[in-house]
């Protein structure tokens, strides 16, 4: 194995992930305080859940009393991207099924989105250590950035909050970044028209369908030639 | 409380779940069969929706031009490092230095 794929360059790879994680994080645990969560228990409820939609949806849905039946049953669904995520990784990968289930457990959109640009720009099957580093760092950050928010958040967003907007913009910069590395030619065309169908569900205030629809321009066949 | 300790521990199983059968599941036979596979499209056309999902609503919650603007400088900003240097650590960090100093 070459060391620009081991364990600490898995961690790097996660650093610009908890630059845009923990204000992300900070919020959720300084909100989590309606719950009545102590600072164990927030970062408990992150290690458990690890999905800051799914979190986000939790708190809201409480706030308006919606019974936690239907909250479930709602964060399940909005977790089935996730399965998309898995199937456009699996080939990609050359990990052994503890270093898959490992990676698993921190395979968010933004860990998703850093693997898929570190195999386009290797062209080469990722293996376990840089997979392991990148999703328990990111897994890590999010744990730290809910506890710091259940103790301190409150008080940051009202001392500092220039700096608590910008990082808040550090997960829409994060992004143009992995879709510049990720894009090429050949799927240029697929790539605008996934990004068109996102932007209509938003605009139709279906933001939760925003990325399977997206999806839907991969399953147009490549054009044959020669 | 407990009730809500079981919906999270229940929430939390399925995202798991979710995130693990199809990496457990699906292996393809070598690169040749990925490259000429829906899957490998798949990955960049979710990315693209990703980045929509994320970018779009700054703009949609900005209150003012000047805010606008900031979107719009830390954005580029973002954009023209990656020109420069294919490294998105970098764009992420120049995005938020730029939006910081134009932001109202």
């Amino acid at each position: 194995m070459t060391a620009d794929l081991d364990l600490r360059a898995g961690m790097r790879a996660a650093m610009p992930i908890a630059a845009a994680y923990l204000p992300v994080a900070f919020a959720l645990g300084a909100a989590s305080s309606q719950l009545g969560f102590s600072i164990f228990e927030s970062a408990l409820w992150s290690a458990i859940m690890f999905s800051g939609a799914n979190q986000a949806l939790l708190l809201s849905g409480l706030a308006s009393e919606v019974p936690l039946v239907l909250l479930a049953l709602l964060a399940i669904a909005a977790s089935l991207r996730h399965a998309l995520y898995g199937a456009a990784l699996a080939g990609r990968l050359d990990a052994s099924s503890a270093g898959r289930a490992t990676f698993a457990y921190g395979l968010t959109d933004e860990v998703f989105a850093t693997t898929l640009t570190a195999y386009e720009a290797r062209d080469r099957a990722l293996p376990s250590k840089w997979l392991v580093g990148l999703a328990i760092s990111a897994l890590g950050v999010w744990i730290i950035g809910t506890a710091l928010g259940s103790a301190v958040g409150d008080v940051l967003q009202a001392r500092a909050p220039g700096v608590s907007a910008a990082l808040d913009f550090a997960l829409p910069a994060l992004f143009v970044g992995l879709v510049w590395s990720t894009a090429r030619q050949s799927l240029l065309g697929r790539m605008l028209l996934s990004g068109a169908l996102s932007a209509l569900m938003i605009f139709l205030g279906r933001p939760e369908l925003a990325i399977p629809a997206g999806a839907l321009p991969a399953l147009i066949p490549d054009r044959k030639t020669g | 409380m407990t009730a809500l300790w079981i919906t999270i521990t229940i929430i939390g199983a399925a995202t798991y779940a979710t995130r693990v059968v199809p990496l457990l599941w699906l292996r393809p036979n070598g690169q040749e069969r990925l490259r000429s596979s829906w899957l490998n499209r798949l990955g960049p056309c979710l990315l693209a929706a990703m980045a929509i999902a994320v970018i779009l609503p700054t703009f949609t919650r900005s209150e003012g031009a000047l805010e606008i603007l900031a979107t719009t400088v830390g954005l580029v900003a973002a954009g023209a490092s990656m020109w420069v240097r294919r490294d998105p650590g970098l764009a992420t960090l120049v995005g938020m230095i730029a939006f910081y100093v134009v932001s109202p």
